[in-house]
């Protein structure tokens, strides 16, 4: 992505400057009550998680400090819109839910990020790596498998080495079409731990790909799909996002979640140049409560950040979080850094995988 | 479309004489809003796809690298072969059901193209949204065919097969409005008079009928063709790991990498493909129907291999008829083509149809038929901000692109319909040329344009986009209009008095209403349909209903998305008795 000079993307984004006084105003519902009130626009990933957001982080930051907090859906991958609203000094959103790999392209030439100034006592109950100069995670999400236990009752399966064994373990199976995080789940498959990845050993991943390419029959595009296909049986058992489980088993599918993977995480991070600025790292700071994380986490499955807020958070959704401890230790950490530097390459090369191979 | 050109030309023709070549100059605004818009655009395009992403340089890579027989020649093969099967798929199911709407008397076939023109009008999207609950492992098509003992009955999404059913559900509709007007226009008599000379019925059909039916067959196979190039919804949804077309490439390319030079160079690649096709058409099989019989029949070696061919198929096809016709009898096989029809028409209205129960759901995922019905969905839908703002947002959009389109495509359309010389044939074309070139071409084009002149993401923009999309039918409706009309009432109006002004409100006006209206509606709702445009220069920050659907699809898929569709549907219908009202009565 580094790649991308010369006038082409120059031009693209720096052109909707001027639009900003027009378009300032965002597509939002705005009642009477935010007349003459401040007010942030926050945007995030939407569905069931956008709902989890906003009960556990908008609505009683509105109450608590009268700071408006309008939710919008912002596309799968952000980081195109991102730029072109900070290069058109459009400030549309004041806030942005990203992932550490959306950091790193934004920071990389160019720096899109507020600074958040975070002071360091108040990051103490963080884990680590929660807290970088521009980002807050407050959502931590497994890329993990699940499955379906009225039709894989007999055999339920434990770990990528059974996704693979299809023989012993038959069903229909759906794979994500993107080399993001497959590759990871074929070389756990392969014997690799999860916590000994990187850099991933690419040829010996798309080997193991091999092997199972001709049992995938689903090959999902997209979190919503994933949900649905798990939801009405289109697949016996899929790699997921935990949350899009999550949604599956709240809606009453037969789902379990097998603890073997990856994590991530989600975060906030601010449009650099925003004039809501402080108001929004009042926003981030208040995200970091461990009672609201335990609101959110309960809500979308997702686990919190802050490891304080598993006392306010049941033991039985606890159980059922990435970051609970007995599934936590089951799983790597997804290297951003990585895939910042070496997405377009794989984009590519699964891309012709999945043509020619 | 293609008879009413044709029609239109010979009409002026006729009048000879009385022209007045100033009139031409009322299509200039037009004229400059697609220099503007559409060829402007599309050559930056060009320019940006030879030109070195660091330096600037002249370069050839991005062609070489798409066609050097690796990803990219792959997914260029697989575009081509799918555009190509569905134009086929069109033409062979959509002809049987033309010829049969042909022969209904004037009424009937009215009433039974409103059957026809509803899935037409309904945008691929939801289509195809409900295939894939329809056709899913446990759903009901597949319980029935499992029933009848077919064997992979549970396994009919993500395949080719599929992709290919879907687009030709989607766009045959587009096949049969193009053909029917041309069958409509043979005279029946001439197979009466082949019979009085000894033909069977069907060698007259074969050899009379079939070949005089060739310009709209071969107008259908061209934009059903175009169409199809530049899909990526239908290959998104219902497609396995190797159904990945150009379109779905442009997409990547473009909003996720940013890679403007090999983003643009598949879009140019898809133009040539398209222009390709249209000139190896009109050689073989004459394209002058939609080109306003533009200089005339070619009557090169390629033509006669066009009509040599469809002459040998008419042979073989009338002598497999009369085997027909021994087997089960005449009367039999209308029987059966009626048959035919109407299953067809039913299999077109059934994943329409199946959306309304989906919608009435009370589950929190969608399944066919559902458990429990209930409202929820509809009252979810209308109290998420999101949803109301984008139709709202939807009404005002298709709103300013139906008046700006008719404004536009009024002038041009009275210039062209009182001026007959050499420039018109290509004023015609300009007008038509949105046509041959895929939507994400132009949606990608203007996004870059629009990025320069602060466009991006607003709601200006989009409505220009919309408005470029829908110029050619509304231009085709209004021509037919205007040609159709008599401007001797003016001349007499004026000889009795009248100012020019009282002319305008008290004769033309309530003559040409109904053609005026007709063209609102349709510019209307091409926009309200529209996905592709919108989603580019929308930026993500201007959202209409299409693509509030289409994040949906990809962020949530819940039953609001069904109860949209509903929505949708009922406006679509409603709008679309308007227009029926509207239409100007047939010659």
């Amino acid at each position: 992505m580094s790649a991308i000079k010369g006038i082409s993307r120059r031009s693209v984004l720096k052109g909707a400057s001027a639009a900003a006084a027009g378009l300032a105003m965002p597509m939002v519902w705005t009642g009477n009550r935010a007349f003459g009130a401040e007010r942030i626009t926050v945007s995030d990933v939407g569905g069931a998680v956008g709902d989890a957001i906003k009960q556990a982080f908008y609505l009683p930051f509105e109450q608590e400090t009268g700071i408006q907090v309008v939710g919008v859906a912002h596309d799968p991958d952000p980081v195109t819109q991102f730029k072109l609203l900070v290069d058109a000094k459009s400030y549309i959103w004041d806030v942005a839910m990203v992932t550490q790999d959306h950091v790193v392209r934004l920071t990389t030439p160019d720096n899109y990020l507020e600074p958040l100034n975070v002071p360091a006592e108040e990051a103490a109950d963080l884990l680590p790596g929660m807290l970088t100069d521009d980002w807050m995670g407050f959502s931590v999400f497994g890329i993990v498998m699940a499955y379906r236990t009225d039709t894989m009752s007999e055999h339920p399966p434990t770990g990528w080495r059974d996704y693979w064994d299809s023989a012993a373990f038959p069903g229909r199976r759906g794979l994500y079409k993107s080399p993001w995080g497959v590759l990871e789940m074929a070389l756990i498959a392969d014997g690799v731990s999860p916590k000994a990845l990187y850099p991933l050993d690419v040829d010996r991943a798309f080997a193991k790909l091999d092997e199972i390419r001709p049992d995938v029959a689903v090959w999902w595009g997209s979190g919503a799909q994933n949900t649905q296909t798990l939801q009405n049986g289109e697949v016996d058992l899929s790699d997921t996002w935990t949350s899009r489980a999550s949604t599956a088993i709240a809606s009453g599918a037969p789902v379990k979640i097998v603890w073997d993977g990856l994590y991530s995480v989600d975060g906030w991070s601010i449009p650099a140049g925003t004039p809501r600025a402080d108001l929004a790292r009042e926003f981030v700071r208040f995200c970091m409560r461990p009672e609201q994380q335990a609101i959110y986490a309960s809500l979308s499955k997702n686990g919190p950040s802050n490891t304080k807020a598993f006392e306010h958070i049941s033991p039985e959704h606890a159980a059922v979080m990435p970051t609970a401890q007995e599934n936590f230790q089951r799983l790597g950490e997804l290297d951003s850094a990585w895939w910042g530097e070496n997405y377009d390459a794989m984009a590519e090369r699964f891309q012709e995988w999945l043509l020619l191979g | 479309m293609a008879d009413i050109a044709v029609d239109s030309s010979t009409r002026a023709a006729r009048k000879g004489g009385r022209f007045r070549p100033s009139a031409l100059w009322l299509t200039l605004p037009g004229a400059l809003f697609l220099v503007a818009f559409l060829l402007v655009p599309s050559f930056q395009l060009l320019s940006l796809s030879v030109e070195d992403r660091a330096t600037g340089a002249f370069t050839l890579d991005a062609f070489i690298r798409i066609l050097n027989g690796g990803v990219y020649t792959r997914v260029l093969f697989n575009t081509f072969l799918i555009a190509l099967q569905t134009t086929v798929g069109c033409l062979l199911f959509g002809y049987p059901l033309a010829y049969w709407l042909a022969r209904q008397s004037q009424r009937r076939q009215r009433l039974t193209m409103l059957f026809v023109l509803l899935p037409f009008w309904t945008s691929a999207l939801v289509k195809n949204f409900a295939w894939l609950v329809l056709l899913g492992r446990n759903g009901s098509v597949s319980a029935l065919l499992a029933a009848l003992g077919m064997e992979g009955a549970d396994s009919l999404l993500f395949n080719h097969a599929t992709v290919v059913f879907a687009m030709v559900h989607t766009m045959l509709p587009l096949a049969v409005v193009i053909m029917l007007p041309v069958m409509n226009r043979i005279d029946a008599n001439l197979a009466n008079a082949a019979g009085t000379l000894g033909a069977s019925r069907a060698q007259a059909f074969w050899r009379i009928y079939f070949p005089l039916s060739m310009p709209g067959v071969a107008a259908a196979g061209v934009l059903v063709f175009i169409a199809s190039l530049g899909f990526f919804i239908t290959p998104m949804l219902l497609g396995g790991a190797r159904e990945t077309m150009l379109g779905q490439l442009i997409i990547m390319q473009i909003n996720q990498l940013q890679n403007w030079q090999l983003g643009s160079a598949i879009a140019v690649m898809l133009v040539v493909t398209a222009l390709a096709t249209c000139f190896v058409y009109d050689r073989v099989f004459g394209l002058s129907a939609i080109s306003q019989g533009g200089g005339g029949m070619s009557h090169g070696p390629l033509r006669r291999l066009g009509h040599y061919l469809a002459g040998r198929a008419g042979d073989t096809c009338a002598t497999l008829e009369l085997l027909a016709a021994r087997l089960f009898g005449q009367g039999r096989l209308d029987w059966i083509l009626s048959t035919y029809a109407w299953l067809l028409i039913a299999l077109l209205l059934l994943p329409i149809i199946a959306l309304v129960p989906m919608a009435f759901t009370d589950s929190t995922f969608l399944s066919f038929p559902p458990q429990q019905y209930s409202t929820r969905w509809f009252s979810e839908y209308l109290n998420s901000p999101l949803w109301v703002s984008a139709t709202l947002r939807s009404f005002a959009i298709g709103l300013s692109t139906a008046l700006l389109t008719v404004l536009i495509a009024t002038l041009a359309a009275l210039g062209l319909a009182r001026t007959q010389n050499r420039l018109s044939g290509l004023v015609f074309l300009l007008f038509m040329a949105p046509m041959i070139v895929p939507p994400i071409v132009i949606a990608i084009a203007l996004f870059y344009l629009f990025a320069k002149f602060s466009l991006v993401a607003t709601d200006l923009g989009i409505v220009i986009g919309h408005t470029v999309i829908a110029l050619p039918i509304t231009f085709v409706i209004l021509l037919a209009t205007f040609k159709g009309h008599d401007w001797r009432l003016e001349q007499a109006a004026a000889t009795l008095g009248a100012s020019p002004w009282r002319t305008l409100l008290r004769v033309t006006l309530p003559l040409v209403k109904g053609g005026l209206l007709a063209g609102l509606v349709t510019a209307f709702l091409q926009s309200f349909e529209e996905l592709t445009v919108a989603m580019f220069i929308g930026g993500g920050m201007k959202t209409t209903l299409p693509k509030q659907m289409w994040d949906d699809v990809l962020l949530q898929v819940s039953p609001i998305l069904a109860a949209a569709s509903v929505v949708v549907l009922l406006i679509v219908t409603t709008l679309f008795f308007i227009l029926e009202r509207a239409r100007p009565a047939q010659r």
